[in-house]
């Protein structure tokens, strides 16, 4: 038997040495070293077998096996780290699609009401317009109602339109939507009914004074007309005028002025500040501004020179005469 | 997700060959009659009566404690869902010992698994070391176990997890456990002539590992 041939027979499934492999032992002591660290290696891997497991091996294996026996299979699977984050991608393609679809379900927003400007909170709105204002737009084309009522309802606002839309046909421009034509007209009463400046009006029809005590120039129809734009930065001075404006508002009555080329204003005055009737008063505007007022028997009426000079406060008129009338219902 | 393993499933038929080396199975034919019908407490019995060997084959295979613990948690809990697809032929231990072999494998074949094992399994864990893991969890060794040395027990432990996974599993199995050829043939799901030749050179890979650092 040679070296190789032994350790075949040693590694084989019969590790005893009997006859030729005993005879090989006897004379090769490589082999016979060999023979000794085979048998000890076995005896040491026996020996592994005597090591107890861990003295909580059986309660570890039950408690798995009751916990996981009682879940169903799919959570065996679900819990896997594969499976877990598939889980939860869909989960999160279930939530953004599901918040789209009630996104897309979700009925058209109502129309926003125009943002807060800081004129909006000068004065305080008239307790008469406040219904107007609280009640809910509607859902159709009378949308843009609450914003332009807001608009004419307010002191700020009122002074503005004066400022820059004179003429009665122009509607305010900018951000807020066009108002119907029956809230434009409401909003010019409202700037001819308010007379648009904070100053105390004496008997003989001149401005004498603001609340505040700071205004100056009495009588004077640019004096008023100043007034008329310092609006805005007074508006504690203002509100009541608000107030009565949106009180008389809806008995004003619309005039116009006419010069020789036609129609060169039109405003509202209180019905016992405007023509009776049909007729027609001359207003005669001087080179210095100032303006005088007559019936058509040619007699002056000092009362109505403040009102029609304040409505038409921010009105260039050249020098000249024009007529005064109602305009035909 | 079963790993893609050149054994064989531990569910496919067994071979049809006499499993001569089974220990007594009276006990276990019973209690897994028992367990078929739903018997918690048969089944429990089972465990008692295997734990210690599916521990061991893993702890063996597998190198790290932990690792061990879970696929013997894994292998009885296979075992417990699919006692059903038991069909006797072959003892119930080599049956269970079988699922534990495939357990081992699949984690074996992870990645994750894989990279624990390099770095802890070739240094012995903490309770390798004879006097606290003897002390705590080995009451009363055996003489052979007394006469081996911490040192030695080491050095062979190290050699094992240097082997091969498929010779690891036969060394394993008749070395430690002492398995008979045709009981390892259907555990490790090979032919029984398969399992010796594998068996003569994972003996020599061994040797090979041991040489310089055995006495």
């Amino acid at each position: 038997m040679t070296c190789e041939e032994f350790r075949r027979r040693l590694d084989g499934d019969d590790p005893t040495i009997t006859g030729e492999a005993a005879a090989h032992l006897e004379r090769c002591a490589d082999c016979r070293r060999l023979a000794e660290r085979a048998a000890s290696t076995r005896r040491a891997l026996r020996a592994l077998r005597e090591e107890a497991p861990p003295p909580f091996l059986h309660a570890r294996v039950m408690a798995h096996l009751r916990a996981a026996a009682l879940r169903p299979r799919w959570w065996n699977l679900a819990v896997r780290p594969a499976w877990a984050g598939a889980a939860l991608v869909a989960l999160l393609l279930v939530t953004v699609s599901g918040y789209r679809l009630a996104e897309w379900l979700r009925p058209a927003p109502l129309p926003q009401p125009p943002p807060i400007t800081a004129s909006d909170l000068q004065a305080p709105a008239p307790a008469g317009e406040s219904t107007v204002k609280a009640a809910p737009p509607a859902k159709s084309s009378a949308a843009p109602a609450a914003p332009a009522t807001r608009h004419a309802a307010n002191g700020g606002a009122v002074a503005k339109h004066r400022q820059t839309a004179p003429r009665a046909a122009a509607p305010s421009a900018g951000k807020f939507a066009p108002a119907p034509p029956a809230l434009a007209a409401q909003r010019e009463e409202a700037v001819a009914a308010s007379g648009g400046a904070p100053g105390a009006v004496a008997a003989d029809g001149t401005i004498a004074a603001d609340a505040t005590g700071n205004a100056a120039a009495a009588g004077e129809l640019r004096e008023s007309a100043r007034l008329a734009n310092a609006a805005p930065a007074r508006p504690a001075a203002m509100a009541p005028q608000m107030q009565a404006m949106a009180a008389t508002s809806h008995i004003a009555i619309a005039c116009e002025l006419a010069g020789d080329h036609g129609v060169v204003a039109r405003f509202r005055l209180a019905p016992g500040e405007a023509p009776p009737g049909a007729a027609v008063w001359t207003v005669t505007v001087a080179a210095d501004g100032s303006l005088a007022v007559r019936d058509p028997a040619g007699r002056d009426l000092p009362a109505a020179r403040r009102p029609v000079a304040v409505a038409l406060a921010n009105t260039r008129l050249a020098a000249g005469t024009y007529s005064l009338r109602r305009v035909a219902p | 997700m079963s790993a893609a393993l050149p054994y064989g499933d531990v569910m496919s038929p067994w071979p049809s060959v006499a499993d001569a080396g089974a220990p007594p199975g009276d006990a276990d034919g019973a209690l897994v009659a028992r367990a078929r019908g739903g018997e918690e407490a048969a089944f429990e019995a089972l465990v008692s009566r295997h734990e210690a060997i599916v521990y061991r084959t893993c702890r063996r295979l597998l190198g790290d404690p932990d690792d061990a613990l879970d696929a013997t948690q894994e292998a009885f809990l296979r075992a417990y869902r699919g006692i059903a697809r038991f069909r006797g032929d072959a003892s119930f231990r080599t049956w269970l010992v079988g699922i534990a072999i495939n357990a081992c494998r699949s984690r074996l074949a992870s990645a994750d698994t894989r990279r624990r094992r390099r770095t802890e399994s070739l240094q012995p864990a903490s309770d390798e070391r004879p006097d606290a893991g003897r002390a705590l969890a080995d009451p009363a060794p055996g003489p052979e176990a007394d006469a081996l040395g911490g040192e030695l027990r080491d050095r062979l432990v190290a050699a094992l997890a240097a082997v091969s996974p498929e010779h690891r599993e036969v060394l394993v199995l008749r070395e430690i456990e002492g398995l008979e050829y045709a009981e390892l043939a259907r555990a490790v799901g090979v032919a029984e002539g398969t399992v010796k030749s594998r068996l003569a050179r994972a003996r020599a890979a061994l040797r090979a590992a041991l040489e310089g650092v055995w006495p």
